[in-house]
């Protein structure tokens, strides 16, 4: 560990580290747009300009590596006029259209005008014109008057992906970023260069027009679309007299899980919380109400014969409230996965789809095969908990649990609940980490979540916190829920 | 006042060609490449204070023992991508002596043991490229080059056009280049180290630089130390254009007066006089004749009258030249080619060269010399390599003696 002195104010950091990482680490404001975590320094964007005490010139921070005694300034007079003076030429031909730009209110353009600008503009050339709206593929957008060339997408392309889709063509100011000559964007991690433009040149086909940012909220979640389990925020909002609308996910930086990326179709992912079940209870295919189909559901369960089928991405306290109710009722519980080898691959999509498989085996759930069949036979309850491979051999008896609509609408007794978009939770993925997912505290739920109707059917009263508490020891190697909800753990295979 | 070391054979009718050459003392010192040891071509080398003749003037030694103490596959690369405006001497050793240069090819690769080097020409040099090929080829002919040579030592050549890009006259660009990316410059290493192609550690050397070579391994390495004003050792293929009469490529020893170099080999100015002299090809900008009358052709002295001997190839303008036009050509020259890999330079060649617009049509404002100024400022030393300081080094300069003028194009409105 090594001192340097940033503004004359010490910080300790690791000896030969990256500057801009360590001011970054220590919240000191530092203007960049081509070095990214993920994908390192390019060194040409010269944004990070900084002080060195003797150093003749400044220096870059993303291509200055710490020794003890460095000491670093970002605020003196001189370094304050390059950054200014720099960011008037990033500015020089942008075309300033942020009413009308899907970037505005995260731009780091605009940020660091804030920051530095603040001044009249003296361009008195004409500005230099590029194409805008070009469909990329891979629902992309470009608009190269907007970009600042950062390459921070060229890069992903090339050294994340390694498809190569994204090009820089022309010379000087005629750079523009396009894709290479008779290709698409067109890998499953393309739409990362949004979040990796740090300005509005590329933009979500998707997303945009649809909202301003700033009106919406994040929260912090775990994508339920394969096992891979990637943090990613949900940005969503309630407009006047509507419900609560998710508008997209996006990564949230998790080195133990996903970095800085998710695949699209975990991103595209989010459209399904949009289509949950409406608020509803039906028993005998009647809209009923949530009493009386629960009282109706335990008088089931002490008379019947039952047997249950749980979903493999019900979260870790659903999972153990099931296993409660089957310990109380006496009853198995099955479950059943997909493997999609297509999907999967060696980056962050799993080829089994399920979110919380490893919970399921942890669990002693068993899983669904010629058995289950059999002992189908001699029962006559099925409980099914939102899994999507329910079937029902004969007229029979059966509550579900569901999020969304189901094959069985008309023959079943059905509880609705949240689905994980407004609820929280843990999910341990196929490598064995654990991870938490939350609840907004903005939005009103208008739907009860499993854990408080499987409460009911109990006569308990767990929370999130206490079933895992119960039995951390047994299935979770001791660790603390107060340790996951702050960061992903590592449970191990 | 001609010295003509390098440009020994220029004269020779068919110099290019290996049978002529081989009559005129052509691969002397390949042929007797075995009875030195590598390290015996280092020494001489060092101990002759040759210096990089591609513009920078560092010490050609220096950076042979970074590659020969480097581990690994080393190859040699040879900077043919002459560019810069007014220069064109690497032109004519192509044309008219290609083998010194492949000679002093194989004498460097044997002495940094490298058996792989490459040419990079300049894509413009279509005519010059074919020269050099067909060079190679007699080489590779005769057992100069390739696996089983006379002189025992396994040498590959390899010619690569350039595709039209100045930047890729800059070492590193050079190098992503060769190694078929975008031709944009690398970022610096914090300690000295040599280039690197393909992770292999790499010499990148000027042709006239490696052209002299073989003279210094013939004659000694005092003979060329003895040349020229200590520190500026040697002699040098100085180039004239512009206002001249005999406009060319001359040998000269360092130290010989610019006014004296102009009016004796140039043939004199045309026109009554000299108004500037650009002294060593665009990017070192210009001085006006008040200087050039006392300057002498050394690395200090034109360091002293804050410009650089750069690749030494002198364009001279007379009292017709109007100095903003002439200003707008070279930043027109900058604007086209800068690769547009940082910031200041990407955006700032294309300020200053649409500003220059502005003086020329009429509507420049006194603020526009001020932007030139504050552009200046903001390309020199925020950049990658050192195409935007060059950018800068132009602009002060025309603005340091030649304000006036650009302060005369301003309408001013009564």
């Amino acid at each position: 560990m090594v001192t340097i002195y940033v503004n004359n104010k010490p910080i300790i950091c690791k000896d030969k580290e990256l500057l801009i990482k360590v001011l970054k680490e220590n919240d000191i404001f530092i203007p960049h747009f081509c070095y990214h975590e993920s994908l390192g320094a390019d060194g040409n964007c010269r944004m990070c300009l900084v002080e060195i005490e003797g150093s003749k010139r400044p220096q870059i921070a993303c291509d200055t590596f710490v020794y003890d005694g460095l000491r670093v300034h970002t605020k003196s007079e001189s370094i304050l006029e390059t950054n200014k003076d720099i960011l008037e030429l990033e500015l020089l031909s942008h075309p300033v259209d942020c009413p009308t730009c899907d970037q505005a209110g995260e731009c780091s353009l605009q940020n660091y005008y804030m920051e530095y600008g603040l001044y009249d503009s003296r361009v008195s050339v004409a500005k230099n014109k590029k194409d805008k709206a070009l469909d990329l593929g891979s629902n992309i957008m470009l608009d190269q008057e907007r970009c600042v060339l950062c390459m921070r997408c060229v890069r992903f392309c090339s050294d994340i992906t390694k498809t190569d889709e994204l090009v820089v063509m022309g010379r000087g100011n005629d750079s523009y970023i396009t894709t290479t000559p008779f290709m698409r964007l067109s890998n499953p991690y393309a739409m990362n260069v949004i979040d990796l433009c740090p300005v509005g040149a590329l933009t979500s086909k998707d997303f945009r027009f649809k909202q301003r940012v700033w009106f919406l909220d994040s929260t912090q979640s775990i994508c339920h679309a394969c096992s891979k389990n990637c943090s990613i925020f949900i940005d969503h909002n309630a407009q006047k007299n509507q419900n609560d609308h998710v508008h997209r996910f996006r990564p949230r930086v998790n080195t133990m899980v996903n970095g800085h990326f998710i695949c699209d179709e975990g991103r595209l992912s989010y459209k399904k919380a949009n289509e949950t079940r409406k608020n509803d209870f039906i028993m005998k295919s009647r809209i009923s109400t949530y009493e009386s189909i629960l009282k109706h559901t335990k008088k089931l369960l002490q008379s019947e014969n039952a047997i249950a089928l749980v979903s493999a991405s019900l979260s870790v306290e659903q999972m153990l409230l099931v296993k409660e109710l089957s310990e109380m009722y006496l009853f198995d519980v099955y479950y059943d996965y997909k493997e999609d080898e297509k999907f999967g691959d060696d980056f962050l999509k799993s080829s089994i789809k399920e979110s919380n498989l490893y919970t399921a085996k942890l669990l002693d759930f068993k899983l669904v095969d010629k058995p289950y069949e059999e002992s189908l036979i001699s029962k006559s309850l099925i409980l099914n908990f939102n899994s999507e491979f329910i079937s029902k051999p004969r007229p029979i008896e059966m509550i579900e649990f569901l999020t969304h609509e189901g094959k069985f609408e008309r023959s079943s007794s059905i509880f609705t609940y949240e689905y994980f978009h407004n609820d929280m939770g843990l999910l341990i993925n196929s490598d064995g980490v654990i991870s938490s997912y939350k609840k907004s505290s903005k939005v009103k739920s208008e739907k009860f979540t499993l854990l408080k109707i499987l409460n009911d059917l109990l006569d308990e009263s767990y929370t999130n916190e206490s079933i895992y508490e119960k039995y951390k020891e047994l299935f979770f190697k001791n660790i603390p829920y107060s340790k996951i909800m702050k960061q992903s753990q590592r449970l191990g295979l | 006042m001609l010295f003509k070391n390098v440009s020994a054979r220029f004269e020779i009718e068919n110099s290019n060609s290996i049978d002529v050459i081989l009559e005129h003392n052509g691969y002397e010192m390949v042929k007797k490449l075995q009875e030195f040891t590598p390290e015996q071509i280092i020494q001489e080398v060092e101990k002759s204070g040759l210096r990089g003749k591609g513009g920078g003037g560092a010490l050609a030694g220096a950076k042979w023992r970074l590659l020969e103490k480097a581990k690994g596959k080393k190859y040699i690369v040879i900077n043919a991508d002459e560019s810069e405006p007014g220069t064109f001497k690497d032109r004519s050793i192509i044309e008219k002596d290609p083998h010194l240069l492949i000679e002093g090819i194989i004498l460097t690769a044997y002495a940094l043991n490298s058996n792989d080097a490459f040419i990079y020409i300049r894509g413009e040099y279509q005519e010059q490229a074919k020269i050099l090929q067909k060079a190679i080829d007699e080489a590779y002919e005769k057992g100069f080059l390739g696996d089983e040579t006379i002189h025992k030592y396994n040498i590959h050549l390899t010619l690569h056009r350039g595709a039209g890009a100045y930047i890729c006259g800059e070492k590193s660009a050079l190098l992503e280049s060769l190694e078929g990316k975008r031709g944009h410059p690398r970022l610096k290493p914090h300690t000295p180290s040599p280039e690197y192609f393909f992770n292999n550690p790499t010499l990148v050397n000027n042709v006239e630089t490696i052209a002299t070579i073989p003279s210094i391994i013939k004659n000694g390495s005092s003979f060329y130390k003895n040349l020229g004003v200590e520190p500026s050792c040697g002699s040098m293929l100085f180039g004239v254009s512009g206002h001249v009469n005999k406009p060319g490529i001359y040998e000269c020893e360092f130290g010989v007066s610019m006014l004296d170099y102009i009016n004796t080999l140039g043939g004199g100015v045309k026109g009554e006089s000299i108004k500037a002299v650009i002294t060593g090809g665009v990017s070192t900008g210009v001085i006006p004749f008040e200087i050039v009358k006392d300057i002498k052709l050394t690395y200090e002295d034109l360091r002293k009258a804050g410009s650089s001997l750069g690749t030494g190839g002198m364009i001279v303008m007379n009292e017709s030249t109007c100095m903003v036009k002439a200003l707008k050509n070279i930043l027109s020259f900058y604007h086209d080619e800068s690769c547009g890999q940082c910031t200041p330079c990407r955006e700032g060649t294309f300020w200053v060269d649409a500003t220059l617009d502005k003086f020329l049509d009429g509507s420049a404002t006194l603020e526009d010399i001020e932007i030139l100024k504050s552009n200046s400022k903001i390309m020199n030393g925020k950049t990658v390599c050192v195409f935007a300081p060059s950018v800068s080094t132009v602009i002060d300069s025309f603005l340091k003696y030649f304000q006036d003028e650009f302060i005369a194009k301003i309408k001013v409105d009564v």
